[in-house]
């Protein structure tokens, strides 16, 4: 059975049974005790669990990653929120050089099971230091672990799993996600395993491989497509790090003609690794170059005119798949 | 400017040719119209005339080697024109332009279209691209149909290359689904017929039948490239060559008589058999007959020959027991096999073709 929830609602579901099922599970972050979080993600959190396990903290990203990867080492699984993903910038030596390194470098003896929720993407007109989507300098960084939900289901597994996990997890949840209704399964254990893509939609045309808020435009373009006899493939790809590539090569077997598309910039993106592992791996599969869609190299405009010009939306993904079709490209 | 020798189409079906021989080597000077450079197509070989006067500046390929039809071979140097920068090659003028998928003399095409050209056993060459700038894909090669020709690689090293082209077309016919319907037909009218006027033979007599029947049996006509009956009635027929197996073309056979079609079948043999055959005389058929009658067999399984879907096989008629109103009697007989490509033909009309064909040989009448 499921039932249709807010992604809000579904990050929410998810913290509410991984701390009742795990007393080591706590939350850090600004503003998210007193206020409930700027998107409501912790409403009604402090009220089930008290301020000890939901605490406030004082505006400062080095210390909240800090004091994280403390708790992480001690035996806790700290959940810490990073406000907007932008701000992560101010904790990078915490994140990179700390949480990422501290199980390999100490050979294993200690783990770190952090979760850095880090709310990110492009809404209206909230200017360059507020809309970014950094995902890809910590798919580059080894030792993290990089999820990404498209929908309230993956809100709520990947959440689950990613508190559950050993390795230090970044979880970039999109602001404009955290209305949207979708479907969740009725079940406290419903993870979504880390390291698996979910093929949203099978056709044989085209496929377009994509994570995060751009499934759901994929979706869209999707449909549009259909209309005009196209087939197309849509890959949710789930987790950026680690990647699965099996579900990738799959499908660009059945299709032949890939296009990976992603709100980030576009230039050094995680689509142009995916792009160049196809290239590596899937050579004699491909009939057309592999096209990345992502957004332009500049930083996200505030004017909404050209900030929605910028990055991936429905029709420009429709448009490429026409072209990619049709032989054009 | 030096004048392009090209590998010339000499039929509708032929899609590349092979350089048999040159006769005249660069350096050598040319008239107009002098034999350049001979080659070899399906079934027959051909002598190139020089396109101008000059020397041979440059020939392109070796003997052997195989050209897509249009291909520049070689160049004609006019007089003046210096045989030093033609072998530099950084001459302006030998800057083909881009023509089917080929940029600068490489074929372009997708990964994925090469690997399948490799898993057929097909040359990409002369394929014609969908994608921009004439790029080869998947689907060109999927639906490429005759102008794919299998690539020379998969010719056994130490292959004659006379053999060349029937081995080609046998790997083609080999992917095809085949199915045949048999019969024996009883011919002691035709067979005394025969006997008695002396001046036409099976084959001819076949040809004939044939003819005249697929006017009706559309679908024993079909062509593999466009699926659908052609609309000339030319019937290819399978001759024993000192060169190999020839197949003239009796042209227009349903509108010939007994006679014409005797003496365009003369007049083939002839020219199969001392191997000067020419282009119009080959290619083209929408149905063939394979006769084995002359070696004294009689029953031949006989193959298609792609583009064709079917061939109708006879061998000798002889004296064989039959049941003729209930007694066992001697009577000429004479075993006819149609094969076909099923993916065209079904076996309900191969079926009643070859039973028409039957009836024909028994009554010939019923053909007028």
């Amino acid at each position: 059975m499921s039932r249709t929830v807010t992604f809000t609602e579904a990050t929410l579901e998810a913290m509410r049974e991984e701390m009742r099922r795990d007393a080591t599970v706590f939350l850090m972050g600004e503003d998210i005790a007193k206020q409930g979080g700027i998107f409501g993600q912790f409403k009604g959190l402090p009220q089930e669990f008290g301020l000890d396990r939901v605490r406030d903290t004082p505006i400062s990203e080095a210390a909240l990653v800090g004091a994280g990867v403390g708790a992480a080492l001690t035996g806790c699984r700290p959940v810490v929120d990073m406000h907007f993903a932008d701000f992560i910038t101010c904790a990078m030596d915490e994140v990179v050089n700390q949480a990422a390194k501290l199980r390999y470098m100490f050979g294993e003896q200690c783990i770190v099971p952090m979760t850095l929720r880090a709310p990110d993407g492009i809404t209206k007109s909230a200017g360059s230091q507020h809309s970014q989507a950094l995902e890809g300098w910590f798919v580059h960084t080894p030792g993290l672990e990089v999820v990404v939900p498209a929908d309230a289901e993956d809100a709520k597994g990947l959440l689950k799993a990613a508190i559950r996990s050993d390795n230090p997890t970044l979880y970039f949840e999109h602001k404009a996600l955290f209305p949207q209704k979708g479907a969740v399964p009725d079940d406290d254990d419903f993870l979504v395993p880390i390291g698996k893509a979910k093929t949203m939609r099978d056709g044989n045309d085209v496929c377009i491989v994509t994570y995060g808020i751009t499934v759901g435009r994929a979706m869209e373009a999707a449909s549009e497509l259909e209309a005009d006899g196209i087939d197309a493939t849509v890959i949710n790809l789930r987790t950026l790090w680690p990647l699965d590539f099996d579900a990738i090569v799959d499908a660009v077997a059945r299709t032949h003609r890939v296009i990976v598309a992603h709100e980030a910039v576009r230039v050094g993106g995680v689509g142009a690794e995916i792009a160049a592992f196809i290239g590596e791996h899937c050579f004699d599969e491909l009939d057309a170059p592999v096209v990345r869609l992502g957004a332009a190299h500049v930083p996200v405009p505030f004017a909404p005119v050209l900030q929605e010009a910028m990055y991936p939306r429905a029709p420009m993904i429709a448009d490429t798949a026409r072209r990619v079709v049709r032989r054009e490209l | 400017m030096p004048v392009e020798i090209v590998m010339p189409k000499l039929g509708l079906t032929m899609a590349s040719g092979t350089i048999a021989r040159w006769i005249k080597a660069p350096g050598d000077a040319v008239r107009a119209g002098e034999p350049l450079v001979e080659v070899s197509t399906d079934k027959i070989t051909y002598e190139v005339e020089s396109p101008a006067s000059g020397t041979v500046a440059r020939a392109n390929g070796k003997d052997g080697d195989e050209f897509a039809c249009g291909d520049v071979i070689g160049y004609i140097a006019l007089a003046g024109e210096s045989d030093i920068a033609l072998a530099g090659e950084s001459a302006a003028p030998f800057v083909e332009a881009p023509r089917e998928s080929a940029t600068n003399g490489r074929v372009i095409s997708s990964p994925a279209a090469r690997r399948l050209a490799r898993e057929l056993g097909v040359t990409l060459r002369g394929v014609l691209g969908s994608g921009p700038r004439g790029r080869i894909t998947l689907d060109d090669v999927r639906h490429g149909g005759p102008s794919l020709t299998p690539a020379h690689t998969a010719f056994p090293p130490r292959l004659a290359s006379a053999r060349r082209a029937i081995y080609r077309k046998m790997v083609e016919v080999g992917q095809v689904p085949l199915a045949q319907v048999e019969t024996v037909a009883r011919v002691d009218a035709v067979h005394a017929l025969m006997h008695r006027r002396a001046d036409f033979g099976w084959t001819a007599f076949a040809v004939f039948a044939v003819g005249r029947l697929l006017r009706e049996h559309a679908d024993l006509r079909t062509d593999a490239a466009t699926g659908a009956p052609s609309d000339r009635i030319d019937v290819g027929v399978a001759a024993d060559t000192p060169h190999g197996l020839i197949v003239p073309v009796v042209r227009d056979a349903d509108r010939r008589s007994l006679a014409e079609i005797q003496s365009e079948i003369v007049r083939l043999a002839a020219l199969a058999r001392d191997g000067s055959i020419g282009a119009s005389d080959i290619g083209g058929a929408c149905f063939s007959l394979s006769n084995v009658g002359p070696q004294g067999v009689e029953r031949v399984s006989p193959l298609p020959d792609p583009p064709q879907t079917a061939i109708l096989g006879i061998g000798a008629a002889t004296q064989r027991p039959a049941v003729i109103e209930g007694v066992v009697a001697a009577a000429w007989m004479l075993t006819c096999v149609v094969t076909f490509d099923h993916r065209f033909i079904d076996g309900a009309p191969a079926a009643r073709f070859l039973a028409a064909f039957a009836a024909a040989c028994t009554d010939p009448g019923v053909l007028l």
